[in-house]
């Protein structure tokens, strides 16, 4: 348990001859995974508990006002910036009676009885989240490392699979922050350096595991990344340029 | 309980990409007996769990039909609702849409008994993947000149459902786990390398072609069903005209 904190604290740290050693271990991968596990766990913990005490917490005609009123709020920014639009006006008058129906909706529906008491309930909906979202979070690690380690293996990179990933897990560490996320204001911007941080985890993690320099390694962990964003940004753009075109000759005919 | 225990150890490791498991596998006096023993276990306890998530989860939420109902009732007290009323007919094709999408999702719902099914469906389907899969990849893993034996590599890829571990936790309701498909493929790239000695780039298509070719047939089954049933549909149709 002391090596796993002292390991977490070195990939932090971004200090190579730790990472090295753990490279040449053998059970490098079930040691990451489980380090990636324990980051993402603690780190969703908070939002969690926020979410156990929302779903344990009975959805009454309370919590609905509550509801009602943060909506209402919204709204009321909007109209602080002057009159609306009566087309405008027309859409919110529409969404505020669908919403007072939807609210009836769920109140009635959290009142309808469950076999099991309303708390367990709950609890198990809030565990279930909790659980279903780290181990979303390894899969799309896994997912993302097979394409890094795909382009590293192109690259002329050498490490073995399993000491790959098991390094690259480390990147967890420093995510740790994003346990900060639900905390208003400054949590999200706490959560987005904690994952900067891990980028660069990410990148030092290729490094050492495919005995790359720094240049090899930024390109081979973010290509992906990059070529993903091309590609979506590509797509829209033409599905635009469709759009555009078959609306310009509509208004033509 | 020493055998599974062995299985289960195996499986672990498999999990964790660690080559020596899929080499003890490999060097196993039977592979394809092995792989097929933690297969059935392995099937059988992911069903299990199955049935226990499931119907913890059916007991953790109200049930469809009043859910159904209370949805319904709002509805109706809607202005479009009350408008559509006043259009011939057009309550009654609303209920009919509104039916079909609710039995769709009724049968979505957790149901204690139709998860009782997957302790036979469970194992059966991980065994015909196995099969299907096992028998694609020895032929493209020989093909790029691989030197392993059809009985090793059953071996070895019985152990590229080791992924399949991680969904024993949907033995907590509300617990999803999914996209294992990676993970599967990394297994299953490890199996093949360590049995047929190849080379990374060759084993990569070895571990990968098997599913295509497999998603592609589905596909192409999927598709001449649904041509077909609505070719009858539309002939229906016509004749109902």
């Amino acid at each position: 348990m002391n090596d796993m904190l002292i390991l977490m604290r070195d990939a932090a740290l971004l200090r190579e001859p730790a990472m090295e050693a753990f490279r040449d271990r053998k059970d490098a991968m079930k040691r990451g995974v489980a380090i990636l596990l324990a980051c993402f766990l603690i780190a969703g913990s908070l939002a969690g508990l926020i979410n156990l005490v929302s779903n344990v917490r009975p959805f009454g005609p309370e919590q609905a006002d509550q509801l009602r009123q943060e909506v209402m709020q919204g709204f009321e920014q909007f109209q602080f910036y002057g009159a609306m639009d009566p087309n405008a006006q027309a859409f919110v008058d529409q969404f505020t009676q669908n919403f007072e129906s939807g609210l009836r909706m769920g109140v009635e529906i959290a009142s309808l009885p469950t076999t099991l008491p309303k708390g367990i309930a709950g609890f198990f909906t809030a565990l279930g989240r909790w659980l279903t979202t780290a181990f979303g979070r390894l899969t799309a690690f896994l997912a993302y490392g097979i394409w890094v380690l795909l382009f590293a293996k192109l690259m002329g990179g050498n490490g073995g699979v399993d000491r790959f990933f098991g390094l690259t897990a480390l990147f967890a560490v420093p995510n740790l922050l994003s346990f900060f996320a639900p905390i208003p204001c400054i949590g999200p911007m706490i959560a987005f350096v904690g994952w900067i941080w891990g980028v660069v985890v990410y990148v030092k993690a290729v490094q050492v595991s495919q005995r790359f320099t720094t240049g090899r390694a930024i390109a081979a962990a973010l290509l992906p990344a990059v070529i993903v964003i091309c590609a979506v940004a590509i797509i829209s753009l033409l599905s635009v340029i469709g759009i555009l075109a078959a609306v310009s000759q509509s208004v033509g005919s | 309980m020493q055998a599974i225990t062995r299985s289960f150890g195996l499986l672990w490791d498999a999990l964790f990409l660690q080559r020596d498991a899929y080499a003890r596998m490999r060097d196993d006096d039977n592979p394809f007996v092995e792989g097929l023993f933690i297969l059935v276990v392995l099937g059988v306890l992911l069903a299990v769990a199955g049935v226990i998530g499931t119907t913890l989860e059916w007991a953790s939420s109200p049930n469809l039909d009043a859910v159904r109902e209370v949805v319904l009732k709002n509805l109706q007290t809607m202005d479009w609702y009350q408008l559509m009323q006043q259009s011939p007919g057009g309550e009654s094709s609303f209920l009919q849409v509104w039916n079909s999408i609710w039995n769709a999702f009724a049968s979505l719902a957790p149901s204690p008994l139709r998860s009782l099914t997957g302790i036979i469906t469970r194992p059966l389907a991980l065994i015909i993947w196995w099969l299907v899969f096992g028998l694609l990849a020895y032929g493209f893993a020989r093909l790029f000149g691989g030197k392993g034996t059809l009985n090793q590599t059953m071996g070895a890829t019985a152990l590229a459902a080791s992924p399949q571990v991680i969904t024993l936790l949907t033995v907590l309701p509300f617990v999803a786990i999914a996209s294992l498909g990676t993970w599967t493929l990394l297994c299953s790239y490890m199996a093949l390398r360590t049995v047929h000695d190849l080379s990374w780039p060759r084993a990569v298509f070895a571990a990968l072609l098997p599913p295509v070719i497999i998603g592609v047939i589905v596909a192409l089954i999927v598709g001449a069903v649904l041509a077909f049933g609505i070719t009858i549909a539309m002939a229906g149709f016509a004749g109902g005209m």
